[in-house]
């Protein structure tokens, strides 16, 4: 059994003189379910190929199951499955072609191939250019499940996926690490990663900023309450709600609050009074990164 | 050489295989079909010399030939530029596509997530690209030995074994060039831009060393001055440094591309 996964140690790549990731340190442990958290352009993606290899690290190191991933890293990609960000296939081909193609590429068909199909509702015949971006999303995530690899590295997964189709991935994600796959998952979309994730890397401008675990990030983060009372709003009411960093009242009847800790608190004060409609939204990832690492001009959101 | 990624380069190629080989076939026919008229009419060739002046002669690749003579026919009228036009742009989108175009395209991301070597890929690659340009070369030799029986047209077949194997090579150095720019080079317009760059460039230092003694040492830096398909056809003759010129270079930048395609960024 490894000792770890996945380990950077230093890690760093420029793309010239552009910043793609630098000074990148963080491990995964077998079986781990790690998130892997930031903005577009933060560097998610530029760690995931010098993991895998496609791209020549500027400096530092990189270890796949305690093996350095050198020029070459053919055999430790054996035991990993990969959905990129931006899921490029053999578009005048179909499906099938597509995976008898990586069949052929790892060895033999897939153990699971048929079952994803079927639970993906995913119909292999036809061609790739003829899919929509939720059903190439499908045909990506049936090649990389299909040989039960050790680590799912997916970068985006559920991008272009409906609802229903987002449970059924998540789903089949959660057997997986609970029969002991490792997941690395790259993802800026915090409720994305709070259902799957024990820990998380939260990355910026190239550099992990923060890695703790996923309880205590959530324990942290924003949440913005809309409420819908049946009686008018009173400077009572809005005093009266604990934990918030800013409150906002909305016409007579509503208002906005944004509560920094203490959801629990907040919504048992809103609920003093007889509410109409209330609706909680996790704050976005950028608005995390504003509260806990201050905002730097033209970084987040890039 | 992983022999599913030869089938699916090969699988992806078919259809423009087929299409450069039904052109190669008809243009090969309609020169064949047309080489007794001029063959047993000197009216023709005179004609002919009135209305090209040897620079127009030399343009075509053809100057000093006959074009009484089978070889000097073919040279001039099809192998020595509208062969090398037509092989050659089907070798260089080929190699464009396998790597730059397969990294622009983001194929080769998922081909290289996979457990095989980069080494394995580009191999097999240009295994493929090596593949296609047999098969247009067997197409070229075959069509005009099928097509001279068909009109009565003596195609010896020593002469075009001899022309596939030396095709073969000049078509590989010209694939072998574009490789190794598609090697280095993110997106096949890029690889095929490049290389097309480069053929001009050498098509008209051949032009200009032909017209021009003074700049005869320019034509020898172009792989076209020593293309000479009349000689292999006529004559059964090949100059040393015709096979020296294009073995070394199909080789050299075989070598480079693998190198170039180690060492860099694949997305």
């Amino acid at each position: 059994m490894s000792e770890t996964v996945i380990r950077c140690e230093g890690l760093t790549k420029y793309y010239g003189k552009s910043r793609g990731i630098e000074d990148l340190t963080f491990e995964v442990r077998p079986g781990q379910v790690y998130g892997f958290l930031g903005p577009n352009g933060a560097g998610k993606t530029t760690t995931i190929r010098c993991l895998l290899s496609m791209l020549r690290p500027t400096g530092g190191k990189a270890y796949l199951f305690d093996q350095e991933v050198g020029a070459d890293g053919t055999e430790l990609r054996r035991r990993i499955g990969y959905v990129a960000g931006d899921v490029a296939l053999f578009e005048k081909q179909t499906g099938q072609w597509m995976i008898d193609y990586i069949a052929g590429l790892r060895g033999g068909p897939g153990s699971s191939t048929k079952e994803l199909c079927e639970r993906l509702q995913f119909d292999p015949r036809r061609k790739v250019k003829e899919l929509s971006k939720g059903n190439k999303q499908k045909l990506a995530l049936v090649i990389a499940l299909m040989h039960d690899p050790d680590l799912l590295i997916l970068d985006e997964p559920t991008s272009g996926l409906d609802p229903l189709n987002q449970q059924v991935v998540f789903d089949i994600i959660e057997e997986r690490t609970t029969a002991g796959t490792t997941l690395f998952l790259s993802s800026h979309i915090l409720s994305e990663v709070e259902r799957v994730c024990e820990r998380v890397a939260i990355i910026r401008a190239g550099t992990v900023v923060a890695e703790e675990s996923v309880e205590t990030l959530l324990t942290r983060a924003l949440r913005t309450v809309v409420v819908t009372f049946t009686e008018p709003v009173t400077d009572a009411m809005i005093q009266g709600i604990p934990g918030t960093t800013s409150v906002e009242r909305v016409g007579e009847y509503g208002l906005t609050a944004t509560v920094a800790s203490d959801i629990d608190g907040a919504v048992r004060a809103i609920m003093q009074k007889p509410i109409k409609d209330i609706q909680i939204e996790h704050a976005s990832l950028e608005e995390v990164f504003l509260q806990y690492y201050g905002h730097i001009e033209g970084e987040v959101g890039q | 050489m992983n022999w599913t990624i030869f089938k699916a380069s090969l699988t992806l190629r078919r259809i423009s295989l087929a299409w450069y080989s039904v052109g190669l076939i008809a243009y090969g026919w309609m020169i064949i079909a047309f080489f007794p008229l001029i063959a047993k009419n000197p009216a023709y060739t005179e004609l002919a010399q009135e209305m090209f002046s040897e620079e127009m002669m030399a343009a075509f690749g053809g100057a000093g030939l006959e074009l009484t003579t089978l070889g000097g026919f073919l040279g001039i009228e099809y192998l020595s530029l509208m062969w090398v036009l037509i092989v050659g742009a089907a070798v260089i989108i080929f190699a464009a596509g396998e790597l730059a175009g397969a990294v622009e395209d983001g194929t080769m991301e998922v081909t290289l997530a996979q457990p095989v070597s980069r080494v394995k890929v580009a191999l097999t690659r240009y295994l493929a690209m090596a593949a296609y340009a047999v098969a247009l070369c067997l197409v070229t030799t075959l069509s005009l030995y099928l097509t001279g029986f068909i009109h009565g047209v003596d195609v010896p077949p020593d002469a075009m074994a001899l022309l596939f194997v030396v095709s073969l090579v000049v078509a590989l150095a010209i694939g072998g060039l574009a490789f190794m720019i598609s090697a280095m080079t993110t997106g096949g317009g890029h690889t095929i831009g490049v290389s097309f760059g480069v053929m001009v460039a050498m098509y008209l230092a051949d032009l200009l060393g032909n017209l021009n003694s003074d700049y005869a040492w320019l034509s020898k830096l172009s792989l076209f001055h020593y293309w000479e398909p009349h000689r292999i056809v006529d004559d059964l003759e090949v100059a040393p440094s015709t096979w020296l010129v294009f073995a070394v270079a199909a080789v050299a930048f075989f070598a480079a591309g693998m190198y170039a395609f180690q060492k860099r960024d694949v997305v």
